[in-house]
């Protein structure tokens, strides 16, 4: 049993949330998790339209009625544009449990969620945008360290150091991202002051995980050398899985490019197809450093329960430790 | 209070160590550490002499009859050259000194087997600094006590592999069966308690000592590090092959200026020299040399005795756990 700030407001089970992952995270990845008791989150930035998140919503809940949350990115190289009040308005009519918001600042958003009454999570990769973010009234935070997969943010902190500080100067609850693959690491976070983490990477490794054979077949090999980060020269760093994609897109951030370029080789639509065919080579395909932890392709539930049965037989050697 | 590897190998209260700290890692500190129940570091690199070298071993164990440990760095340097090295190891050898911290090349590979036997053969502990599992596999391999795990939220040099602590601690402890010591993000006792979660036997700690009433730095230095926050440090020196991490202040802008300009170790020796960095940490100017510090400064929020950081950090790290296990009810 878990008792934190996170089980409390989102009302589940385990505080272990899966990130949106766009292109990957549909409905059955989603309500494994939830069935598990974590919460999964659904990213708009997969649909290319509102109404393709509502029926991938209604697909969510016909697969479980436990509670599943919205991820409403908007990172600027990827942005839905305009339409991302229209994604938010489709997520509170079909009531989802929790919003996660990422990329800039959820100040047009908070109203109408508030409104709502549904719980509202803001992703960020350094403590004063945590702290702009609980001001703004959001309920947690997901703080992400340098070691995450996808968009650490500029300043290269670890995780190590952004819980412990974030839960110290916070007084909502934080969630930790990057680095947690395991029972060992979900204790270290909830050590730190974490009320709970979001995991990427490890559900990608899933069985119910649709990214292709070749894909998992690469986690499980990888090692945490096998990532990279890319794009920074936009200001905008990515960890990526290090492939030709890769290697192609830092030599042209390098030699000086436009955004126009890099996009054709970092678009997250590369990735899809990728991920449809298995060729590993291609695309930007986030990935955590966590990545060489992870040996095994198993189901949502034996990763949870693994992770929740290995955080208690930690606590009990700490106990060892400190009393011994 | 603690029961580890480590507090059981060398006898002490607490599984902390002082990591080699160049200028800072002198007999004051050192003894200080020792004496509070962690373990001081000498850093060897600080003298030049066999003389020299052996009046410091003398005048920590003036102050202390408890364990510390030697910092060897085996990197090229303008100063301490191999035959440096080798000395540092026979004296250790020859003084039984309770440990060894390598740092660079390992001690095989930088001074022969011969190092590695003589050493074992006195019973002086060796430990690895590493940033990679397999740097940790070759040195567990060639026969070393334990492993300093330094993720590259370190201050100092952090491998360029990038891996952080919260990955490399529990990865190394995967593959090597000797004891495994987190560095890099280690300031309180909530890291020291996520340390041992992830599999560490023990921690290093550099830049919080730095914060501490014994460190023989100048006070400007330590009011300086509780200002300054985790996104305050900047790696630099990747472009001569030796990526180290420092204070961001305005030398550090200079030098990054000058290795994107193209200059080389020249052009950046006359700002981030051994003497200058001595002289900086002695005349309290932040912006004058490179301070090599951690992101964990992020985290220091006062000045204190070491013996008060270590109880401080050992009551913490049980009220962390307290707290770890009500949120995991049974």
């Amino acid at each position: 049993m878990f008792k934190t700030r996170i089980t409390e407001l989102l009302g589940i089970k385990y505080p272990i949330l899966m990130g949106g992952m766009q292109w990957l995270s549909y409905a059955e990845l989603v309500a494994a998790v939830s069935e598990a008791g974590g919460m999964g989150f659904i990213p708009a930035a997969s649909f290319e339209d509102p109404e393709g998140l509502r029926a991938e919503i209604k697909r969510t809940r016909d697969l479980t009625d436990k509670p599943i949350g919205l991820n409403i990115s908007m990172l600027p190289e990827f942005s839905e544009g305009e339409l991302t009040m229209d994604y938010l308005a489709v997520g509170i009519e079909e009531k989802v449990n929790a919003i996660e918001t990422a990329g800039r600042s959820p100040e047009t958003l908070v109203p109408s969620i508030k409104e709502a009454k549904i719980p509202l999570i803001h992703k960020v990769p350094q403590v004063r945008f945590a702290k702009k973010a609980a001001g703004l009234g959001a309920d947690a935070v997901t703080i992400v360290g340098f070691e995450c997969g996808g968009h650490p943010g500029m300043a290269d902190v670890t995780s190590l150091i952004l819980i412990n500080k974030a839960s110290k100067v916070l007084d909502i609850p934080i969630l930790a991202a990057g680095g947690i693959v395991d029972g060992k690491s979900f204790l270290a976070a909830l050590a730190l002051g974490a009320d709970g983490v979001v995991m990427g990477t490890r559900f990608m490794a899933s069985k119910e995980s649709i990214v292709h054979k070749n894909f998992k077949d690469w986690f499980i090999n990888a090692t945490e050398n096998d990532t990279t980060v890319l794009l920074r020269s936009i200001y905008n760093p990515m960890r990526v899985m290090e492939n030709d994609t890769a290697k192609k897109v830092r030599e042209i951030e390098a030699r000086g490019t436009t955004l126009e370029e890099l996009i054709t080789y970092a678009s997250g639509k590369v990735g899809k197809k990728a991920y449809e065919t298995g060729d590993t080579k291609m695309g930007v395909i986030a990935v955590g450093e966590c990545v060489g932890l992870i040996d095994d392709i198993k189901s949502v539930k034996e990763i949870v329960e693994g992770m929740v049965a290995e955080a208690e037989t930690d606590l009990k050697r700490l106990h060892g430790i400190f009393n011994g | 209070m603690f029961d580890t590897k480590i507090t059981e190998m060398f006898g002490v209260k607490y599984p902390i160590f002082c990591g080699a700290m160049m200028w800072l890692s002198i007999p004051p500190l050192c003894a200080a550490i020792s004496e509070a129940g962690g373990i001081g570091n000498l850093t060897a690199g600080n003298y030049e002499t066999e003389e020299e070298f052996r009046a410091a071993l003398d005048e920590v164990r003036k102050q202390t009859d408890k364990p510390f440990m030697v910092g060897i760095t085996i990197l090229p340097s303008l100063r301490i050259t191999g035959e440096h090295h080798a000395m540092y190891v026979k004296v250790c050898a020859e003084e039984k000194v309770a440990g060894v911290e390598i740092s660079g090349a390992p001690l095989d590979r930088g001074l022969g087997m011969d190092a590695v036997e003589t050493l074992k053969k006195a019973n002086v502990k060796m430990f690895q600094k590493v940033g990679a599992v397999r740097h940790a596999v070759h040195v567990a391999k060639v026969g070393y006590d334990g492993i300093y795990a330094a993720g590259i939220e370190e201050g100092g040099h952090p491998l360029n592999d990038d891996v952080s602590t919260m990955i490399l601690t529990p990865r190394i402890t995967e593959e090597v069966d000797i004891p495994v010591v987190t560095v890099g993000g280690i300031a309180d006792g909530r890291s020291i308690a996520a340390a041992l979660t992830l599999g560490a036997d023990g921690v290093m700690m550099g830049s919080r000592f730095i914060a501490t009433k014994e460190c023989p730095c100048h006070d400007n230095i330590k009011k300086e590090l509780l200002k300054r926050q985790e996104f305050d440090t900047t790696i630099f020196g990747q472009s001569i092959g030796l990526q180290g991490r420092a204070l961001k202040s305005k030398v550090i802008d200079e030098v990054i200026k000058i290795e994107e300009s193209g200059g080389g170790l020249e052009d950046l020796i006359p700002l981030i020299s051994g003497h200058r960095i001595k002289e900086a940490w002695e005349n309290g100017n932040v912006d004058f040399a490179p301070l090599m510090v951690g992101q964990s400064i992020g985290l220091i929020k006062e000045i204190v005795t070491v013996k008060e950081l270590f109880e401080t950090m050992a009551k913490e790290a049980a009220e962390t756990l307290e707290k770890a296990s009500k949120k995991i009810k049974k």
